[in-house]
């Protein structure tokens, strides 16, 4: 079991997303933007890994991921990149960028519950 | 009887010796008179001589060498020679400046002049300084043993007028020749009454082939039915013609553009006796213009791929967030038929689908602007119905204040699509100024000097610009970048679907336009949209105009 901070920004995908977790014996708080993560990352250190998605309604999921200027990490929380795609967010763009932050998988939408409860897996190791 | 012939015979003596003493007298008398007469002559000759010398007519008498015997006072001074220095015994031909050579030619001459004993009459060049000379008249003519006259007349002006027409001719003939221009000038039937050589030169014909003729009679020469036209109309109506623009597609000038100009020119009764014409060859503008042309039509559809990507890549992204719970709920239902809230993941599924028919139905415009027809729209009048609309349905607030063209203003689009646009860029300043702000319409028409921002070639000039500027919340850099993309919103609780703007720059796209934002956060926006103006239908309105004039003067 995992305690997973999932960042997304429409409601009936983070519900499904919930759905699945919870069904697996997860535990997820959702939040919608930057400012509700960052907020619930300083609040509670509990987390074993967040689930992002890279687009939150014109913010950038990913820069709160991205290193600082001097290399050091942001937050050291194993990462999952979920993404659906859209203008400049092609598969390559959004891998790539997924692997400068060090993300542990990416999934593009819709994705299997296995793929999924997998990248958790590889995430918590 | 004896004594009465004796008397007879000594009155008949007497008689006689009267008679010749009279005669005798009066015989002295009229010497006397011939003298006079004679010695006014000299006189009058004198005089005319004097005359003669303060003209420019001057005189010497030389011998069978050239040297010279008497000068007349007008000679020195014609010749500048000085009285001082006394020119008697001087060979006249050694008393300029010129060249030795030229001394010695003159010698020559002047050698085979007197053997033959001839008069001779000619212009004598005169050298009197470096680059200064004079030109006479010179005749010499035989007077007596070892004497010939020798008369000069001064043409310098003359020459020297006649000498610089030339030039001026010359130089007028070379400009002619090398500027880029073909010049004619015609009978107002079409003969040709003088050409350039570079017209020769391309219709491959000397120039004595094409004076006279008129242009049909040249089988080279094949101009259009517009450039006979616009001939015809020039004559018919004495208005010059200015830089009509033309091209020949056939015979020795084929494939080449030309700005035509027509000027007729009438004689001192004021009717119309030559045209003059000239032709400025436009063909390598035309050419470079036309890649320039292909260039940003290239630039245009590079545009419209681009906005089509965007709106693919938009749409691939809702529907996959759209999609993505209905898999998570159908696997769970697969997975167990009987789980609880069965009926909840049901209409989670329901939902989706609905939103997804909502979403393609929404989408069904986007690619309306690629079929719709365009026509030419006056936009000042779209403009003007528009803000009266707006302005009635948003009583209570302040109207919008508009800048347009008294004058109507075409540009080609779809009316309906171009009355979207509008209404779309007016609701968001609308939004954007709900907690106060003004909002402004400009129309206007740009020439070269203000180009769109980006791709400054992508719209041939010149082009209208439709502006709607508001002074409301603005948007910071980031949001400028992603907002005319499909499915981007700033607008809270769903109340916009993203898909606004991306549809608003699809149609301006599919005009060949352009659209552009330039805002700062808090500091109001304002859009452009950049489109192409319907280039004048002028030429056609000329051809109307002749087409008219020449029936009115056939009927």
């Amino acid at each position: 079991m995992a305690n997973l901070l999932l960042i997304e920004d429409d409601p009936a995908v983070a519900e499904s997303i919930i759905f699945v977790l919870e069904n697996n014996n997860h535990q997820a708080t959702h939040v919608s933007n930057l400012e509700q993560a960052t907020h619930s990352i300083h609040q509670d250190n509990h987390f074993d890994a967040a689930i992002v998605d890279v687009w939150l309604s014109g913010e950038d999921g990913l820069s709160l991921f991205q290193r600082n200027e001097d290399g050091s990490e942001k937050t050291n929380l194993p990462l999952i990149v979920i993404s659906g795609g859209g203008p400049g967010r092609t598969l390559e763009a959004v891998t790539a960028r997924a692997d400068a932050c060090g993300a542990v998988t990416v999934l593009y939408k819709p994705f299997s519950d296995e793929d999924l409860l997998g990248a958790i897996a590889k995430a918590i190791e | 009887m004896l004594n009465v012939s004796f008397l007879l015979a000594f009155i008949l003596a007497t008689l006689l010796g009267l008679a010749l003493f009279a005669i005798g007298f009066s015989l002295g008398l009229m010497m006397k008179w011939l003298r006079a007469q004679e010695l006014a002559k000299t006189e009058t000759v004198l005089d005319l001589f004097s005359v003669i010398d303060h003209s420019n007519v001057g005189y010497a008498i030389a011998d069978d060498e050239g040297r010279l015997i008497y000068t007349s006072n007008s000679f020195l001074s014609m010749a500048c020679l000085s009285k001082e220095n006394n020119m008697l015994n001087k060979h006249w031909f050694r008393l300029d400046l010129a060249s030795d050579g030229l001394k010695a030619r003159r010698q020559a001459e002047w050698k085979q002049v007197v053997r033959a004993r001839k008069n001779w009459h000619g212009i004598l060049r005169w050298k009197i300084g470096p680059r200064r000379r004079k030109f006479f008249e010179a005749t010499l003519k035989y007077m007596a043993p070892n004497r010939w006259a020798f008369i000069i007349q001064d043409r310098s002006l003359q020459i020297e007028s006649r000498r610089q027409m030339a030039n001026q001719e010359a130089l007028t003939h070379f400009l002619l020749n090398n500027l880029p221009l073909i010049v004619t000038l015609q009978h107002p039937d079409g003969r040709f009454l003088f050409v350039t050589e570079n017209f020769a030169e391309r219709l491959g014909l000397p120039i004595s082939e094409i004076l006279g003729k008129r242009p049909a009679e040249i089988p080279t020469f094949v101009v259009t039915e517009r450039v006979q036209q616009l001939f015809a109309h020039a004559v018919i109506s004495g208005q010059p013609l200015n830089a009509a623009a033309i091209e020949i597609t056939e015979g020795a000038f084929k494939d080449t553009h030309w700005l035509y100009y027509i000027t007729p020119l009438v004689d001192s009764e004021g009717y119309i006796d030559r045209v003059l014409t000239v032709s400025v060859e436009m063909t390598d503008k035309v050419r470079l213009q036309q890649e320039r042309q292909a260039f940003a039509d290239k630039l245009i559809e590079l545009q419209k791929i681009e906005a089509m990507n965007r709106f693919a890549a938009g749409l691939a992204h809702e529907v996959s967030n759209i999609i993505h719970p209905v898999g998570v709920y159908a696997r769970a239902l697969v997975e167990n038929p009987d789980i609880e809230k069965r009926q909840t993941y049901l209409r989670q599924i329901n939902q989706a689908i609905l939103a997804a028919g909502e979403l393609l139905h929404k989408t069904k415009d986007m690619t309306k602007p690629y079929s719709e027809p365009v026509d030419n729209v006056d936009i000042v009048a779209l403009a003007r119905d528009l803000l009266e609309l707006i302005n009635d349905l948003n009583r209570g607030r302040d109207p919008i204040r508009s800048t347009l063209p008294e004058k109507s203003v075409f540009v080609r689009a779809s009316k309906t699509g171009l009355r979207q646009v509008l209404l779309n860029l007016i609701n968001n300043a609308l939004d954007a100024t709900e907690q106060g702000g003004a909002i402004y319409l400009e129309i206007g028409e740009a020439e070269e000097a203000e180009s769109p921002p980006d791709e400054p070639f992508a719209i041939p000039c010149p082009y209208i610009f439709i502006r709607v500027r508001d002074e409301g919340i603005g948007m910071d850099q980031d949001v400028q970048e992603q907002i005319f993309d499909t499915f981007f919103t700033t607008k809270k609780d769903n109340m916009g679907t993203g898909l606004g703007l991306a549809f608003v720059r699809n149609l301006i796209a599919s005009w060949d336009g352009q659209i552009n934002i330039k805002s700062e956060l808090g500091d109001g926006a304002s859009f452009t949209v950049w489109l192409p103006k319907i280039s004048k239908a002028l030429e056609n309105g000329v051809m109307e105009e002749l087409d008219g004039k020449l029936a009115v003067n056939r009927g």
